[in-house]
């Protein structure tokens, strides 16, 4: 498989802290791969390295073999990288056609081609329905997927997921599934996914990274990951067990 | 059904536009057609920081700076180079966008109060500038612009009627520019960096380069705005050029009326402006009671109508049609 994301020896530190520590990893091009670790790992800075909202004090990354790790957020999505927030980052005050819309506009100037595009995505969603509610007063499902239909719009090759399955209910969770199992399959989109919801990760991923404590302690299937004794221990064992 | 409504929507503005047309020939008064002037002169103004301000979320205090750039660079080069006012507008026009980029430049790399406070200081540095380089600027005294008959080229005339041609069209440019924007993708742009910065970089937008750009069209306006204000007073000092007043009433307007919005600065300029005019004329016995009763008219309004008049309007306008 063709590798469409590459992690090389990313170091970063925040002062005296080192929340990642030599990350190497690797994103095949197509593939589900989800990246998980308990509280505090590293997870979603290595995401805003990838990025680019953080500089990594050592290291590369790079999309389809370009090194991206120096360039700012907005040339990185140009290149072909979506993402959703963990706080979630609608724009609130505007409608859901028009959250939708200024992904769309990465790629034309002409206002009604970004509407006709971002309808797209509201279908695909299913969020069609509702493009004319303020996204405020939308719920938190509903918001979510605001959000990934505007990254979707961007047309994007990878699309970097920042637990969107948090918060959720077991019925909703199971469509979220479904749903970007089709974005996988049909519209060909790379996901690389950070979740904390362990059964939802090990339902759609090819492949598990697992960090603890800034380093990657393993990588492999759902299944290698999940009878991997570093893995248990860092989950289970210790002062995470509250949290397993 | 539909097009008789657009069709009586496009006969209204045309309605409008004559009337604004017929106005000062029917209106002799000059005090009404001073009043006329400023309004398209705030006008001006308060779009352009409904620009910055209303759609980009980035508040300017000190938009003054190029207000008053505007109308020394005209005036200056008229007077002590014998340079046309219509090229000193266009060279302050350029002055203005340069200065725009390079504080945007410096400034945005603060947010929210630290942006306000920073612009705000630069608009008191260029003051101070223009008051103690008296060899330039003529110091603190202001710069007069004589009246040399009446002439197109020097942009001086005896009559009112002029000048009100000359600011309506100007601040028909001003509005047009917002609504031009406000259906484009960068309309669009705009909204989204106010809402979100993180989140706009997301989607592949330069956020930088979004705010300089809001901010140097803030900045053309307001040179234009300082251009007719000293064509037409005939005057100009630091004090008003780069006054706190100047960088305040355009937020105030806009705020007012409704930020964010193409016809909000419009709404706000139209309601306080003669507001605050009738105030200076007729308690002018107590000085300073003016400012009290704007004041307590602002505090009103915005705790009644925090989103702006426009929306009260938009609601009353729905429920006139149902």
């Amino acid at each position: 498989m063709v590798e469409i994301l590459k992690v090389e020896n990313v170091t970063k530190r925040f002062g005296g802290i080192v929340a990642l520590r030599q990350v190497s990893l690797t994103v095949e091009e197509g593939s589900v791969t989800s990246l998980i670790g308990p509280n505090g790992a590293g997870k979603t800075t290595l995401f805003n390295i990838i990025n680019g909202y953080i500089k990594p004090n050592e290291g590369k990354i790079y999309f389809r073999k370009e090194d991206i790790t120096k360039l700012p957020p907005q040339a990185i999505c140009k290149r072909g990288i979506g993402r959703t927030f963990q706080e979630n980052r609608v724009f609130a005050n505007m409608t859901v056609l028009e959250n939708v819309m200024t992904g769309a506009l990465l790629h034309t100037s002409d206002v009604s081609e970004a509407e006709s595009r971002a309808l797209e995505s509201l279908k695909i969603v299913g969020l069609h329905d509702k493009k004319n509610c303020i996204v405020k007063n939308l719920t938190i499902l509903e918001r979510k997927m605001v959000e990934l239909a505007r990254a979707l719009s961007t047309r994007p090759a990878l699309l970097l997921l920042d637990e969107i399955a948090a918060g959720l209910t077991g019925a909703e969770i199971a469509w979220l599934l479904e749903l970007l199992k089709r974005i996988n399959s049909k519209l060909n989109i790379t996901l690389f996914i950070v979740e904390h919801v362990l059964k939802f990760v090990m339902r759609i991923s090819d492949k598990v990274i697992v960090l603890d404590h800034g380093v990657k302690i393993a990588e492999g299937s759902p299944e290698e990951v999940a009878s991997n004794s570093k893995v248990i221990e860092a989950y289970i064992g210790g002062e995470d067990i509250a949290r397993s | 059904m539909i097009d008789k409504n657009v069709i009586m929507g496009k006969l209204n503005w045309i309605l409008i536009f004559v009337a604004l047309i017929v106005f000062p020939f029917v209106v002799q008064s000059p005090l009404l057609l001073h009043l006329a002037i400023l309004i398209f002169l705030y006008i001006i103004i308060s779009e352009a920081w409904n620009l910055i301000g209303g759609y980009v979320g980035q508040v300017s205090l000190g938009n003054a700076v190029f207000f008053g750039v505007g109308a020394y660079t005209a005036a200056l080069l008229y007077l002590k180079l014998n340079v046309n006012l219509w090229i000193g507008l266009v060279v302050g026009i350029v002055f203005s966008a340069i200065l725009s980029v390079i504080i945007g430049y410096i400034c945005f790399r603060l947010h929210g109060v630290f942006f306000a406070f920073a612009t705000l200081a630069v608009a008191e540095v260029f003051k101070l500038i223009f008051i103690i380089r008296k060899d330039i600027t003529q110091g603190p005294m202001g710069v007069v612009l004589p009246y040399r008959g009446d002439s197109i080229l020097d942009v001086s005339f005896a009559s009112k009627v002029p000048y009100y041609f000359l600011t309506l069209a100007f601040s028909i440019l001003a509005v047009f520019i917002v609504y031009y924007l406000s259906k484009s993708k960068i309309g669009y742009y705009f909204l989204a960096v106010k809402e979100d910065e993180i989140a706009a970089q997301s989607i592949g937008i330069n956020t930088v380069l979004i705010k300089i750009l809001a901010f140097m069209l803030s900045a053309i306006l307001n040179s234009i705005a300082g251009f007719l204000y000293v064509t037409y007073i005939r005057y100009i000092d630091p004090y008003v050029a780069f006054g706190l007043d100047i960088s305040l009433i355009q937020a105030l307007l806009t705020i007012l009326g409704g930020a964010g919005t193409v016809w909000g600065p419009v709404l706000g300029t139209i309601i306080l402006i003669p507001l605050l005019e009738m105030f200076r004329i007729y308690f002018v016995m107590f000085s300073g009671l003016n400012y009290m009763l704007h004041g307590a008219l602002l505090m009103v309004i915005i705790l009644l109508m925090p989103q702006g008049v426009i929306n009260i309007t938009r609601r009353f306008i729905k429920w006139l049609k149902s």
